[in-house]
Order: structure tokens, then sequence, then C-alpha cells
């Protein structure tokens, strides 16, 4: 089933995830040095994570602009197959300004890791201010460029960005390494909306455990709340999962999944009202499965 | 700021005079009416059960005199402790009005009372009335479990009203939660208060939210006939969960109350503000003096 990708603001204050498939060195610096310009023009702090000499090509490219970009070496960074990507990639964020941070596919790389780890990206990361281009060379092994085509939302052209048709939404089953969530705390079977008190004390439990207190354990067994009514509404109310993820001192994160909807999806945001009460929530929905996932941060 | 009432009504009071038991299921209602028989049973209370009989049975072979039933029922039944009256034989003395309701209510009382029993114990089946038909008997209903009350202020009688969901019509849902609004058990929510006061307590959700909406429709709306109305004061001290839905519903019925009726919020988290917020929260709903 084909994921329309969400539209790319003008001026975007979350995480912009863009892929940028190439022919050689020449090619990824003819595509890429408009976007790094208007990346510097509107005050982004610019990491270009390439190999020698594809940094010597972005130099000349670039001209006194290059003064201005960071050229870290490739080994500052970890793949997107590593199981510390993520944390990689929220150190880039700062606070004061936003980042663009240009990194090149590595030939020796699993593809299916590298899935999980861009597609945990887009599921986890969506808040961060950062642009991300991750660069794919075509004669890349095809599972990779397969994985490059289907994980990012946009695509870097020389002329700007542009829709991917080619983008999926990660898959209903949980696309990221359990170890990034932690251990499975709670999980719960839902039949309707009667049982949604149980779901409830579960997930103030597992608060409990993370460490959120007051009200932002009250927010947090809202939103999940929130999600499995969500769930239970859209379908038919039977076999539902509610599974709750705990990484004490960290993170609280729950994935509320059954059929696919039944009734028709109305018009908006359908998690509009479950925003004020999380840190991300995201609803995945490929035609057989239906999931709603929730983090919570402590 | 408005001021907090200062006469409240003890909740367990409000809950014993006069109160509606909501189940979601038929079991789930006969062990809370079984529990409360038993209760007025173990008072010496005089009892009297309205309900349905299926063709052909006796009292006694009546769920309530049986195994799931309440301890005690069957010899009740026949000691005279409890009486039994089939609805079929109900609407024949008094057919579905208020005045034959009442009369009906008031000769069993003056019966129990003139028989020397301390304390009188009325509880009917949901009744599967008809509602949706017509408005004159949501007047006649109204208007008999308003004498309720009366009957509960004058003699020592307590009234438990059942309301199976799956056997009535949501008409008849509706009407039935809101003229119960000052005492209702619904699961795992609940609610007492009296003209222009009113607490919910326990968890409101999505699961109970067209229950607790009705319930917020009739306190509101006994709020504007109240002299001291028309506010409605809220109490929320006792809410231990509320979800976007029940926040919505409360929200847009104070937003479409007459302009001079407002809901004053007292007590409870300040999340639940947060959500109220979140949801779009009207003028008039107004915070009390004691907000968190």
């Amino acid at each position: 089933m084909s994921v329309d990708a969400p539209a790319l603001p003008a001026s975007p204050s979350g995480l912009v995830h863009l892929g940028l498939l190439h022919d050689g060195p020449d090619d990824l610096v003819a595509g890429a040095t408009p976007a790094i310009r208007r990346a510097l023009a509107g005050g982004d702090d610019v990491l270009l994570i390439v190999d020698r000499g594809t940094a010597r090509r972005f130099r000349e490219a670039l001209g006194a602009d290059a003064e201005r970009v960071r050229f870290p070496p490739p080994s500052a960074a970890l793949p997107p197959s590593a199981p510390g990507f993520l944390a990689t990639v929220r150190r880039w964020a700062r606070a004061d300004r936003r980042t663009t941070v240009l990194g090149q596919y590595p030939s020796a790389m699993s593809a299916p890791d590298c899935g999980f780890g861009e597609d945990a990206v887009n599921a986890v990361l969506g808040d961060l201010p950062l642009t991300l281009i991750c660069c794919a060379r075509s004669d890349l092994p095809p599972d990779l460029v397969a994985v490059a085509r289907r994980t990012h939302p946009h695509l870097s052209t020389a002329d700007g960005h542009t829709d991917n048709p080619d983008y999926r939404a990660p898959a209903t089953a949980s696309p990221t390494p359990a170890g990034l969530w932690g251990a499975v705390a709670a999980r719960i079977g839902v039949e309707g909306t009667g049982d949604l008190a149980e779901v409830r004390h579960c997930v103030a439990d597992v608060a409990g455990q993370v460490g959120l207190v007051g009200d932002d354990a009250r927010a947090a067994v809202l939103a999940v709340h929130e999600a499995a009514v969500l769930v239970v509404r859209g379908g038919d109310g039977a076999g539902l999962t509610v599974e709750v993820r705990a990484r004490p001192g960290h993170t609280l994160f729950s994935e509320v999944s059954g059929p696919s909807a039944t009734t028709a999806a109305r018009d908006g945001d359908p998690l509009a009202h479950v925003r004020p009460f999380c840190r991300d929530v995201l609803l995945h929905e490929d035609g057989v499965r239906r999931a709603v996932r929730v983090l919570c941060t402590v | 700021m408005t001021p907090l009432l200062h006469a409240r009504p003890d909740p367990a009071s409000a809950t014993s005079a006069h109160t509606l038991l909501v189940a979601d299921a038929v079991d789930q209602g006969r062990r809370g009416t079984a529990s409360w028989v038993e209760r007025e049973l173990a008072r010496g209370s005089k009892v009297y059960y309205k309900g349905w009989l299926p063709d052909g049975r006796r009292p006694d072979q009546h769920w309530i005199a049986g195994p799931a039933g309440a301890r005690g029922a069957r010899e009740a039944l026949a000691s005279g402790q409890l009486e039994f009256l089939d609805f079929p034989a109900v609407v024949e003395r008094c057919g579905i009005t208020a005045d034959g309701v009442l009369g009906l209510y008031r000769e069993e009382i003056e019966r129990a009372l003139d028989g020397q029993w301390p304390t009188v114990a009325m509880t009917q089946e949901s009744p599967a009335l008809p509602m949706a038909d017509g408005a004159d008997l949501v007047g006649e209903y109204a208007a008999w479990e308003s004498g309720f009350d009366a009957f509960t202020q004058r003699w020592p009688v307590r009234l438990l009203c059942q309301l199976t969901v799956p056997d009535e019509n949501e008409t008849a849902v509706w009407e039935t939660v809101a003229v119960h609004h000052r005492a209702v058990l619904d699961g795992a929510w609940s609610a007492v208060g009296d003209v222009c006061w009113w607490r919910p307590r326990g968890d409101l959700d999505a699961h109970v939210a067209r229950r607790f909406g009705a319930a917020v429709h009739g306190a509101l709306r006994a709020a504007r006939g109240s002299g001291d109305g028309p506010d409605l004061h809220l109490d929320l001290s006792e809410v231990d969960f509320m979800d976007v839905a029940c926040a919505q519903i409360l929200m847009l019925a104070a937003r479409s109350a007459p302009e001079d009726q407002h809901v004053v919020l007292h007590g409870g988290p300040r999340f639940l503000r947060r959500l109220f917020d979140a949801v779009g929260r009207p003028a008039s709903v107004r915070e009390g003096g004691d907000a968190p």
C-alpha cells in the first residue's frame, strides 16, 4: 500500500529526512551543493560527513562558503545500520539553531539493519530541528538502494525538495530494534472500550517504573488511552494488542495495534487530540494492520 | 470567582436514597442488584421487587430467588418480607402513567409502614420503555422519577432503579441517566449531587461517554430549573481519570447551555484543566475559588 509522504512545510520546525540518489561523487556534489547553500543561507549548522575525495569536491564547489561547513571524518558518524545510530542523530540536534547533516551510505551495510535505522528516524525523531540528507549511490547493492528509496519521505534535488513516490511509512510491526525502547513491560489484549481501564492501570504502573510522575504520568496514560480508543473505534474492536515498553529514566513507548480501520478516516489529523499529551505519536496503516505508536519521555 | 457552595449532600445518603444502577450486561446488573437486595433484607427492610417473569414461572423461580440472586430471597418471598410483582401486572394495575405508577408505589409504602416495617426498599428491573416513540412517555417517566425523590424525602424509603443498557433504546438510556444524575452507579464511574451541585467520581472514558453526557445534561437541566441555579457547580475532586471524549462532552454541554448558565469547577487536579483547555474550554466554564 502506498502511503503519501507528509507535505514539507516551507520553514519546517522538525525533522526533514531527505534521500539523494546519485551516480558518483561529481553527481552527488552537483546535486547537493544548492541544498547546502540554502541551509547556510538559512543559518543552519552544516555537517558534511563524506569521504575525503567527496569532501575535496564539496570545498571546491562551495568556495568561500566551505569555511562555514564542518567536515567530520566518516568515522565520526555511525551508519543507519548501527545500533547507536539514533543516539548519533539525536546528538546532532541543537537547541539554538537548525542543523543540516549530509552523509553517505557505506557500500558494506546490512540492508535490513539500515531499514531499521532509517524507519526509526522517521518514527521517533520527527520533532528534532534537523535536516538529514542521506546519499546513496545508484550502483550500491539493489536492496540498499531500495531501502533508501523506501525510507525517505522526500528527495533532495538541485532544485529543492520533491515528494518521494516510493516512500512507505514504517511497517506496522515495530520497525525499530526492541532494545531501542527497552524491555516489554506489559502486553494487554483489548476487546473493546470496556477493557481500557486495565490498559490505563498498566500504563500508569509502567510510567511509574520509568520515572514519569504527576502530570507527566497522567499525560502518558491519557495519550495511550486515546491511541487505544482510536484503534478500537476505527475497527471492529476485536483483536487489539497494547504493548508497553520501558526504558527507566528515559522513555515509555506504547504500541496499539489491531486490524486495519473499517470506517472511513475523517478529514484532518486523527491524532491531533493526542499530540498535546506525548512527545510523539504516529499512525501506521498498511491496509491489513493498523498501529498507533506513542512515545513519552521523562 | 464564584464561591464554593456550602451545603453539600452526603454522598453516602445520596447514593442510598434513589439510585440508578447501570449495567452493560445482564449478569453485571444482576450482581449489583442481588447485593443491594441482600443488604436491604439483612437490614430488615420490606423489599418490593418489580421485574420480568418468564411465562408460566412463579416469583420463587425468578433469578433473584435463585443461585445468582440474593441470599435469603427465597425465604423472604415465603415470609412476605420480599414481594415480587411482574411488569405486566404493574402495567395492568397502573398503566404507564406517572399518577398510576406513583399511586402503586405509595400504596406499597403505606402498606409496609402500616405493617411496622422500619424501612422500605423498592427496586425494578430495566423496564424496556419505548421512549423513542414519543415525548409524552419521557414526560411521564420524569414525573414519576421525581415522585420517587419525594417519597425518599417523606418516608424511610430507598429505591434502586436498574438500567440494563442492552435492553433499552438510546433515548431511554439517555433520559434514564439524565433523570438520575444525582445518584448514578455505572461501573467504574458514579455521580452524586443535588440541584445545582454535582460530583462525578471514578473513571470517565469513551466507554461511558454517552451516559456521562446524559448525566451532565441532566445536571445542567436540573440546575436551570432550580431556584439556586442556574449555575452548575461541578466538583472534580473525585475524578480519577477523564478522557478526551468526556472532556469534549462536558465542554460542549457548557458551551450549548443558555447564556446565563455557567459551569463552575471545583477541586480536581490541574491536569483536568489542561485537558479542558486542549479540547476547548468555553467562557461559560469558570473556576471556583478552590481551584488547584
